[in-house]
C-alpha cells in the first residue's frame, strides 16, 4: 500500500516536472531526494534540469553513484566545470574506484525481493538467494521498528575483499584494514564483504541487517542522523530482523560499556569521529559500538519505540540532533548520556564463568594448544583422521569451550568413522563459548531431529556459508591423498552453494 | 642544246672557272673560323655558353645552305647569269644583251611580235652573245677570285692565329660543345706521371697498395684512393669524377696535384677537367670492384631450439662469431614481448676477426623472472665498420619458454609440502607403532632416511629457485636434528613432531612471503593487460595490442593458478586473481576495452597490495573484527624459527664485533704507516716501479677474452705487474707483495701454457717472460723484506694496543664457542657445517688472542682473518630474510614501476624520421670523422678509434 502511494507520488512529481517543461531543476531538492534514496523522484527532478549547471551536474553525479552507475558518475563528475568543487572531487575519486572495482561485475536483480545485487566475484552468485532472504526480512524490520519504507530495489555491492570495499565505498583502505570493516552503507548502497574474504566467514546476516538499517536511517532523516544514533540503532537492529539465536547476548554491550568506563577506555558516544570504521583500533571500534548500543537501548527503554520515530521525523525536518532531542524528550543529549552512564556504572558487576554468550577464554598455554591443534590439523589433512582425533580431543581438554576445536575433532572422528565419538567431541551448545559455522554444520549433521538439523544449518549458513561442511550440508571432502568429494546436494540453490564453496577450497 | 643557252653556259663557265676557286676558299675558311669561334663560345661549359655556340654553328650551316641554293638558282637563270657575268665585264654589251634577252623571251614566250619575229630576236641575241668576250669575262672572274682569296686568306690567318695560339682550347670547346649528360665525348689526358694509391679503412688494419689505371682493382668499401699527377695543361680545374660525385685536385706542394677519393661504389673513377657543367675525362679510369663489409656471422650452438625454462637450472649458450674484418663487440640479447635487454659479453679493442665463448643464464635472472612470454635469446656481434655504422650479425635464437609467474615458487612449495607430508606420515607411524623392537628399528631407519631426504630438499633448486640462505640453513638444521641419534630418555615421536612443526612453520612463512612476491609480479602482468587494453583503444595497431592483451591475460591466468597453491595467502590472492581475470575475460569477449582496462587496473593494484582479502589490527576482544578463529588462539605451534633467528642474529652480531676487533688490530699495526716515509726510500720505490714497468713492457697488453691462453695469462701478469708498480710507488707494501705474487703466478701459468699450446702464445716471447719474472721476483723480495721490517716495528710499537685487543678476542672466542654449542643442540640449532665453522672460528680466535698477548700482531691478524672468514661463512641470515634473487626481482619490479614510460602509460608519437639527405650528411660526418681520427697510431690508437666510433654512432 505504502509502496503504491510512493510510486504514485513519484509519478506525480515526474508529471509535474514534465509539465513544467523548461522549469530549472533545483539542485538542493535533488540532493534531498537522493539522500533519502528517492532516486526515481530525483531522476524526474533532474530531467528538467540544465545540463550545464555545475550544481545540477554535481547532483547528477551523486545520483549516478547512489544507483551504482559508477561509469556515469565518473563521466559526469569529470566535467571541467566541477574541477574546483571539493565535493565533486571526493565523489569522483570514489566513482573511479567503484568503476574499476566493479567493471565487468555481474548484476543479479530479484524484482520480487526488490533487490539489486552486484557481485564482484561471479562465484558469489550462489549467495544471492541467501542475501535476498535476509534483505527482505531486514527491510520489514526497518519498516516495523523505524517506520521507514526502504526503496526498491535495495542495492547491495558484494565485494571480494577489503581493497574493493574501500574502492567502491570510498572508505580509506588503511582504516578499513585497521578496524576490520566488513560492510559499509554509503552512497545509498550496502557495500559488503563476501564471506569468502575472511577465510572462516563472519556473521554476514546480522551485518547486512545492520547496514540496511543505516540506509533506512539515511532515508528517514535525509542523512541527518548523528553517528551515535546511526550506529546505535543499526547495532540494535542487527538481530531484530530474526528470532533470537543461541549465543545472542543482549547485555554484552552494557558489560563492555561498563568495562570501558571502569578501565578508562571509553570512546564516548559523541566522540566517534567521521565513522566507527575510522577509529584507530579494533578495540576502540568495539567499545564504541558497545557504548552507542547500550545508550540507545537505555534511551529506548526510557522513552519507548515511538520516541525513535519522533526523533527521526524531527531530524528530517531540523537536521539538528540537539534540537530534535530537546524537542522530543525535553532534555538535551548530555542529560540522557549522563543518566545512561550512571545507570551503566550502577549495574552489578558481571560474573565470570561459562555463561552462554561468553567469549572463549584464552587457553592456559597458547603454544601448547597451538602445537596440538596444528599437529591435529596436519594429520587430518593427510588423511590420518584417527590420529588427528586423538590430538584434537587432547586440545579440547585444554580449551573446552572453543567451538572450532570441537568441530575439528568431530570432523576427525567422523572421517575415522566414529560417529559417537564425534558427537561427544562436538558437545552441545552449552559446552561451547560461541557460535561457529562448522560447529553448527556438524551439529546439523549429527542431529537426529530434522527440524533441529535445519535450524542448526541455518545458523551455520548465517556464519560461514562458504565453508564446505556448511555449504554442503554437513559433508566435506576428507583429507588425504586419495580423498574424493561427496556428491553435492540435489536441490539447485544448495547445490550451487556447495559447488561455490568447493571452487575455492580453504587452506 | 639551245644555241643561246650554250652561249650563256660558255660565258658562265668562263666566269665560274676562275671565280669559283676563290669563293670556295673563302667559304672553307669562313666555316673553319666559325667553328673556332663556336668552340671558344662553348668552352666555359655553362649552359648559356654552350647554347650560344650551338646557335652560331647552326647559323653558319643555315647561311651555307642559303648561299648554295641562291647560287644554284643564279646559274640556272640566264638573266642573272648575264647580270653577274657579262654586265660587270662589259656593262654596255651587258645591257644590250639583257634587253635582247628580254626581247627574245617576249617574242618566244608571249608571242609579242611588235618588235620583230622570234627568229629575228634570237638572231639578235645570238649576235650580241657572240660579241661577248670570253676573255673579259674570265678576267672578271679572275678578279673576283682574287678578292675572295684575299678575304679567305685574311680570315684564314686570323683563324690559324687563334688555333696556333691555343689549339687545345678549340678542341676542348668542341668537345664541350658535343658533350652529352655533362660528359664530353672525347677524353683528354690531363695528368702526366699519374700514381694511384689505395688505403683500406683504418679499422681493417691493412696496408696501402698501388692501383693501376685502366685495370680493375678489388678494394674494401671505404678505402681511400689517393691520386697524384703532374698537370699537363695549366688553368684546368681537375677533379676525380665517377659520374655522380667528384673530389677536386689540389696542389701537393711539389708542382703536382693530389686528390682523395673514398670508395663506395663500383663506378669507375676518372681524372677529369671541369668546365662549368661539363667534364672532360681522361682516357683511363681507376676501375674499382668494391668489396662489401658483411655483417658478422654468429653461431649459437644447438640453435634454433626451444627450452622449457622450468625444467632447467641453467641454460648454457655456446657461441662463435666471426667477421670479414674484425669484431668489436658481442652481446647477449633477450627479448620477450615488447621488452628487450642487451648485455655485453665481450668487447674487443684489437683486431679480432673471430671469437668464441660461453654464457649461462639461470631462471633466477631478473629479466627471466619478469618475463611471462617466450623469451628469444640470441647472440649478436657487431663489426667495426665505422664508415657505414656498425653492422650486427645475429645468431639463430634459443627460445626460452618461461614458467608461469610463480611456478618456481609453487614447485618449491610442493616439494617442501611433500617433505611435510612425509614428516606427518612419520609422526603418525611413530604414534601408532607397537612395542616390537623390529618395528621400532624400522621407524628409526625411516627417520634417518627422511632426514637425509629433507636435507636434500632444503638444498634443492626448483626451476632455478633455491631457498633463501637463512631458511635453507634452518631447514637443514631441522633435518640434521631429526636424523641424529636419540638422547637417553628422549621421545622419538616428540623429535619427529618438533621437526614437523618447525618444517610446517617455515613452510607457511615461506609461502606467505612467496605469495606476496608472486602477487606483486603477477600485478606487473595484469598491468600489461591494462596497458594493452589502453593501447588497443588509442592506437592504430589494435590487433597487435589485442594480441598482447590476450597473451598477458593468459599468462596472468596461469600465474594466478600458481599463486593459489602458495599457502593460505596464496589461495586467497589466487582466488582474487581468478575472480578479477574472469571479469577481464568477459569484458574482453564483449570487446569492451575501456572497462577491460578499468578491471585490469583494479586487479593490478589489488595484487600489488598483496595483503589478505580481510584483515584487521590485533584485537584483544570481540567486535566487528573478531572473526572465528581456528582454535589455536595466539599460540604458535613451533618457536623453532624464532630461536633459530635469535641464534642467527647472535652469529651476525658476533661477526660484526669480530670484524671490529680485526679492524682494531689492523689499525694498531698500521700505526707504523703514519710515520713519514724517507724521501730516499720513496725515490727507490719509484725507481723499482719503473724497473718493473720496463721489464714487463714486452708482455702483451689487455687480458682479452681468452685468459686461458698463454697470451691471456701473460697479459694478466702484466696487469698484476702494473699493480705491483703502483703499490710500490705508494709504498703500499702489502698490496705490492700480493700483486707481485699474483704476477709471478700468472707468468708461471703463461710459460706453462705457451709450452702446452704454442698456437695460443702468439705475440708472447719467451725471453720477455723470463725478463719480467726476474725483475718481479727481485722487487717482490725487496717489498717482502721491507714489509717484514715494518711489521716488526709496528708490532713493537703496538704492543700495548694488541694486548688490549687480546682480551676482546678471547671474549669473542668464548661467545663463538657458546654459539657453536647452542647451534649443535636442540630443535632450533644451526646446520652442522655452520656450527663447525663457529667452533673453528672460536679456536682461531683463541689462537689470535694468544698471539696478541705475545705481541705477534701479524700472526694474530692472520688467525683473526681466518676466524672472520669462518664466521662469515657461518652467518646464515634469518629465516625470513630474502634471497638475493628475490631482492633482485623486487628491485627489478620497482625499477619497472618507476619507469617513466610505463608510469605514464603513453607512447609519444610524432617523432621526426630522418630523410635521405640527413642520412647522407650523417654518412659524410662518419667519413670525415674516420678519415680524421681513424689514422691514429701508437699505444692510444684503440682508444682514439673507439672514440671515433662512438662519435660516428
Amino acid at each position: 500500500m505504502r509502496r503504491g502511494i510512493r510510486a504514485a507520488a513519484a509519478a506525480a512529481v515526474f508529471v509535474a516536472a514534465s509539465a513544467a517543461g523548461a522549469a530549472p531543476a533545483r539542485p538542493e531538492r535533488v540532493r534531498e531526494l537522493v539522500l533519502e534514496l528517492s532516486v526515481e523522484e530525483a531522476r524526474a527532478e533532474l530531467g528538467a534540469g540544465e545540463a550545464s549547471d555545475p550544481a545540477v551536474a554535481l547532483e547528477r553525479g551523486r545520483l549516478a553513484l547512489y544507483v551504482g552507475d559508477c561509469d556515469t558518475a565518473v563521466a559526469v563528475l569529470s566535467a571541467p566545470a566541477l574541477a574546483s568543487d571539493t565535493d565533486a572531487a571526493s565523489m569522483l575519486a570514489t566513482a573511479r574506484g567503484c568503476a574499476e572495482a566493479t567493471a565487468g561485475a555481474a548484476v543479479v536483480e530479484d524484482a520480487q525481493a526488490g533487490l539489486w545485487v552486484r557481485v564482484q566475484d561471479d562465484a558469489d552468485r550462489a549467495l544471492v538467494p541467501l542475501l535476498a532472504e535476509v534483505a527482505v526480512r531486514a527491510r520489514e524490520s526497518s519498516r516495523r521498528d523505524l517506520g521507514v519504507e526502504l526503496p526498491r530495489p535495495l542495492r547491495i555491492d558484494l565485494v571480494r575483499d577489503l581493497f574493493a570495499l574501500a574502492a567502491v565505498s570510498g572508505l580509506p583502505l588503511e582504516a578499513a584494514e585497521t578496524t576490520g570493516t566488513l560492510a559499509v552503507a554509503r552512497w545509498g548502497r550496502v557495500t559488503m564483504l563476501s564471506p569468502r574474504a575472511t577465510g572462516r566467514g563472519y556473521s554476514w546476516q546480522d551485518t547486512l541487517a545492520h547496514e540496511i538499517t543505516h540506509l533506512a536511517l539515511s532515508r528517514a532523516t535525509r542523512d541527518a542522523a548523528p553517528l551515535w544514533l546511526q550506529e546505535g540503532l543499526a547495532k540494535r537492529s542487527e538481530s531484530r530482523w530474526r528470532a533470537a539465536r543461541p549465543f545472542d547476548d543482549p547485555r554484552e554491550s552494557d558489560r563492555t560499556a561498563r568495562e570501558a568506563f571502569v578501565s578508562g577506555r571509553s570512546v564516548g558516544v559523541t566522540e566517534l569521529g567521521p565513522s566507527i570504521a575510522m577509529l584507530p583500533t579494533p578495540d576502540a571500534a568495539t567499545t564504541a559500538f558497545a557504548e552507542v548500543t547500550s545508550f540507545i537501548e537505555h534511551w529506548i527503554g526510557l522513552h519507548g519505540q515511538p520516541a525513535v520515530w519522533a526523533l527521526l521525523a524531527d531530524l528530517r525536518g531540523t537536521g539538528d540532533p540537539e534540537r530534535s532531542m530537546v524537542s522530543v524528550t525535553g532534555y538535551p543529549l548530555a542529560y540522557w548520556l549522563a543518566r545512561w552512564e550512571r545507570g551503566v556504572l550502577a549495574a552489578p558487576e558481571p560474573e565470570g564463568g561459562g555463561a552462554p554468550g561468553e567469549r572463549p577464554r584464552a587457553p592456559l598455554d597458547p603454544d601448547a594448544v597451538a602445537r596440538i591443534v596444528r599437529l591435529g590439523q596436519l594429520s587430518l589433512a593427510r588423511g590420518a583422521a584417527a590420529h588427528a582425533a586423538i590430538l584434537l580431543d587432547a586440545a579440547i581438554e585444554r580449551a573446552p569451550r572453543e567451538p572450532s576445536l570441537r568441530a575439528a575433532a568431530a570432523r576427525a572422528h567422523l572421517e575415522a568413522g566414529a560417529d559417537d565419538r564425534a558427537r561427544r567431541s562436538l558437545g552441545t551448545r552449552a559446552d561451547v563459548g560461541g557460535a561457529h559455522g562448522s560447529w553448527h554444520a556438524l551439529e546439523a549433521r549429527l542431529a537426529t531431529d530434522p527440524a533441529a538439523a535445519k535450524a542448526s544449518l541455518e545458523l551455520a549458513l548465517g556464519l560461514d556459508p562458504l565453508a564446505e561442511e556448511v555449504a554442503c550440508e554437513g559433508h566435506w571432502t576428507p583429507g588425504g591423498p586419495r580423498a574424493t568429494a561427496p556428491d553435492p546436494p540435489a536441490a539447485e540453490a544448495p547445490r550451487a552453494l556447495c559447488l561455490a564453496a568447493r571452487s575455492a577450497p580453504r587452506r | 642544246m639551245d644555241p643561246i643557252a650554250r652561249r650563256i653556259d660558255r660565258l658562265a663557265g668562263a666566269f665560274r672557272g676562275t671565280a669559283a676557286r676563290g669563293a670556295g676558299r673563302l667559304v672553307g675558311v669562313a666555316v673553319l673560323a666559325a667553328l673556332v669561334v663556336a668552340a671558344h663560345l662553348a668552352r666555359p661549359g655553362t649552359p648559356a655558353a654552350r647554347g650560344a655556340a650551338a646557335a652560331a654553328v647552326v647559323a653558319l650551316i643555315g647561311a651555307l645552305v642559303a648561299l648554295t641554293v641562291r647560287e644554284r638558282r643564279t646559274w640556272r637563270d640566264a638573266r642573272r647569269v648575264l647580270s653577274r657575268v657579262l654586265a660587270p665585264s662589259d656593262p654596255a654589251l651587258g645591257a644590250r644583251t639583257l634587253r635582247a634577252l628580254r626581247l627574245f623571251e617576249g617574242t618566244r614566250e608571249r608571242g609579242d611580235e611588235r618588235h620583230g619575229s622570234p627568229e629575228l630576236a634570237r638572231l639578235h641575241l645570238e649576235r650580241l652573245l657572240d660579241r661577248a668576250s670570253v676573255d673579259a669575262i674570265t678576267a672578271h672572274g679572275a678578279r673576283r677570285a682574287r678578292r675572295a682569296t684575299l678575304a679567305a686568306a685574311a680570315v684564314g690567318v686570323l683563324t690559324a692565329g687563334a688555333l696556333v695560339a691555343a689549339p687545345l682550347r678549340t678542341v676542348e670547346g668542341l668537345d664541350i660543345l658535343l658533350a652529352r649528360d655533362g660528359v664530353a665525348p672525347v677524353p683528354l689526358p690531363w695528368l702526366a706521371d699519374v700514381s694511384v694509391v689505395a688505403r683500406p679503412p683504418a679499422h681493417l688494419g691493412t696496408t696501402e697498395r698501388a692501383v693501376l689505371l685502366g685495370l680493375p682493382a678489388r678494394l674494401p668499401e671505404g678505402s681511400q684512393l689517393t691520386v697524384r699527377g703532374r698537370p699537363r695543361f695549366d688553368g684546368r680545374r681537375l677533379e676525380l669524377y665517377d659520374g655522380a660525385r667528384s673530389a677536386p685536385f689540389v696542389a701537393d706542394g711539389d708542382d703536382g696535384l693530389i686528390a682523395r677519393w673514398t670508395v663506395d661504389s663500383a663506378r669507375p673513377v676518372h681524372v677529369a677537367a671541369r668546365f662549368g657543367a661539363v667534364v672532360i675525362r681522361a682516357p683511363e679510369p681507376v676501375e674499382i670492384l668494391p668489396v662489401e663489409d658483411t655483417p658478422p656471422l654468429v653461431e649459437l650452438a644447438d640453435a634454433p631450439r626451444t627450452v622449457e625454462l622450468a625444467a632447467q637450472d641453467r641454460v648454457e649458450l655456446t657461441w662463435r662469431a666471426r667477421d670479414d674484418h674484425s669484431l668489436r663487440e658481442v652481446r647477449l640479447v633477450l627479448r620477450s614481448g615488447t621488452r628487450e635487454e642487451r648485455r655485453v659479453l665481450e668487447r674487443f679493442d684489437d683486431l679480432q676477426p673471430a671469437a668464441a665463448g660461453g654464457h649461462a643464464i639461470t631462471p633466477r635472472d631478473a629479466f627471466l623472472r619478469r618475463a611471462y612470454l617466450p623469451i628469444e635469446v640470441t647472440i649478436e656481434a657487431r663489426d667495426d665498420d665505422s664508415l657505414r655504422g656498425p653492422k650486427w650479425g645475429t645468431s639463430a635464437p634459443v627460445i626460452l619458454v618461461p614458467p608461469a609467474v610463480g611456478e618456481p615458487e609453487a614447485r618449491r612449495h610442493r616439494a617442501l609440502e611433500a617433505g611435510r607430508d612425509a614428516l606427518v606420515d612419520l609422526v603418525v607411524a611413530l604414534a601408532a607403532r607397537g612395542a616390537e623392537r623390529a618395528a621400532a628399528a624400522a621407524l628409526t631407519a625411516r627417520r634417518a632416511a627422511l632426514a637425509r631426504e629433507l636435507e636434500d630438499a632444503a638444498l634443492a633448486s626448483h626451476a632455478g629457485l633455491e631457498l633463501p640462505a637463512g631458511l635453507g640453513a634452518f631447514l637443514r638444521g631441522r633435518a640434521q636434528s631429526l636424523g641424529r641419534p636419540l638422547a637417553p630418555g628422549e621421545s622419538e615421536l616428540r623429535r619427529a613432531e618438533d621437526a614437523l612443526l618447525a618444517w610446517d612453520t617455515a613452510l607457511r612463512g615461506l609461502a606467505r612471503r612467496d605469495a606476496t612476491s608472486v602477487s606483486r609480479r603477477l600485478a606487473d602482468v595484469v598491468e600489461d593487460v591494462e596497458l594493452a587494453a589502453r593501447l588497443a583503444r588509442r592506437t592504430e595497431d589494435t590487433q597487435r595490442a589485442l594480441f598482447r592483451l590476450d597473451a598477458a591475460a593468459a599468462a596472468a591466468r596461469a600465474g594466478g593458478g600458481q599463486l593459489a597453491t602458495l599457502g593460505a595467502l596464496g589461495a586467497d590472492l589466487g582466488d582474487v586473481a581468478r575472480a578479477g581475470l574472469e571479469r577481464i575475460r568477459r569484458l574482453r569477449e564483449a570487446n569492451d576495452l575501456g572497462r577491460t582496462e578499468l578491471a585490469a587496473r583494479h586487479l593490478a593494484q589489488r595484487l600489488r597490495h598483496a595483503a589478505p582479502s580481510f584483515r584487521s589490527a590485533p584485537s584483544s576482544r570481540g567486535g566487528p573484527s573478531a572473526l572465528p578463529g581456528d582454535g589455536a588462539g595466539s599460540g604458535a605451534p613451533s618457536r623453532a624459527d624464532d630461536h633459530f633467528d635469535q641464534l642467527a642474529r647472535e652469529v651476525e652480531e658476533l661477526t660484526r664485533d669480530h670484524a671490529a676487533a680485526v679492524a682494531e688490530v689492523e689499525r694498531a699495526l698500521g700505526g707504523a704507516d703514519d710515520a713519514p716515509v724517507p724521501e730516499e726510500l720513496a725515490r727507490e720505490a719509484r725507481e723499482r716501479a719503473l724497473a718493473v714497468r720496463r721489464a714487463t713492457g714486452r708482455l702483451p697488453r689487455g687480458a682479452g677474452p681468452e685468459p686461458s691462453t698463454a697470451r691471456g695469462a701473460a697479459a694478466l701478469a702484466r696487469e698484476h705487474a702494473e699493480a705491483l708498480a703502483q703499490a710500490l710507488e705508494r709504498l703500499s707494501l702489502e698490496d705490492a707483495v700480493q700483486a707481485g705474487r699474483d704476477a709471478l703466478e700468472r707468468l708461471t701459468d703463461a710459460e706453462r701454457r705457451a709450452k702446452a699450446s704454442p698456437a695460443g702464445a702468439a705475440g708472447v716471447e719467451a725471453d720477455a717472460l723470463r725478463e719480467a719474472r726476474g725483475r718481479i721476483a727481485h722487487e717482490l723480495a725487496w717489498a717482502e723484506r721491507l714489509l717484514e721490517e715494518r711489521t716488526r716495528s709496528a708490532e713493537s710499537r703496538a704492543h700495548d694496543a694488541l694486548e688490549k685487543v687480546a682480551g676482546t678476542e678471547a671474549e669473542l672466542a668464548r661467545r663463538s664457542g657458546n654459539l657453536s654449542a647452542r647451534g649443535r643442540s636442540g630443535q632450533s640449532g644451526l646446520p652442522d657445517d655452520a656450527s663447525s665453522d663457529l667452533e673453528r672460528a672460536g679456536e682461531a680466535m683463541s689462537d689470535a688472542a694468544r698471539e696478541l698477548r705475545a705481541g705477534k700482531g701479524s700472526r694474530a691478524l692472520e688467525r683473526q682473518r681466518e676466524a672472520q672468514r669462518l664466521l662469515e661463512r657461518a652467518t646464515t641470515g634469518e629465516t625470513s630474510a630474502e634471497s638475493p634473487g628475490e631482492r633482485a626481482a623486487e628491485a627489478a619490479a620497482r625499477e619497472r614501476r618507476g619507469d617513466p614510460r610505463r608510469a605514464s602509460g603513453r607512447i609519444t608519437l610524432g617523432g621526426e624520421v630522418p630523410g635521405a639527405a640527413a642520412e647522407d650528411r650523417a654518412r659524410e660526418l662518419r667519413r670525415r670523422a674516420i678519415e680524421g681520427l681513424g689514422d691514429a697510431r701508437g699505444p692510444l690508437a684503440p682508444a682514439v678509434r673507439r672514440y671515433a666510433e662512438g662519435l660516428v654512432q
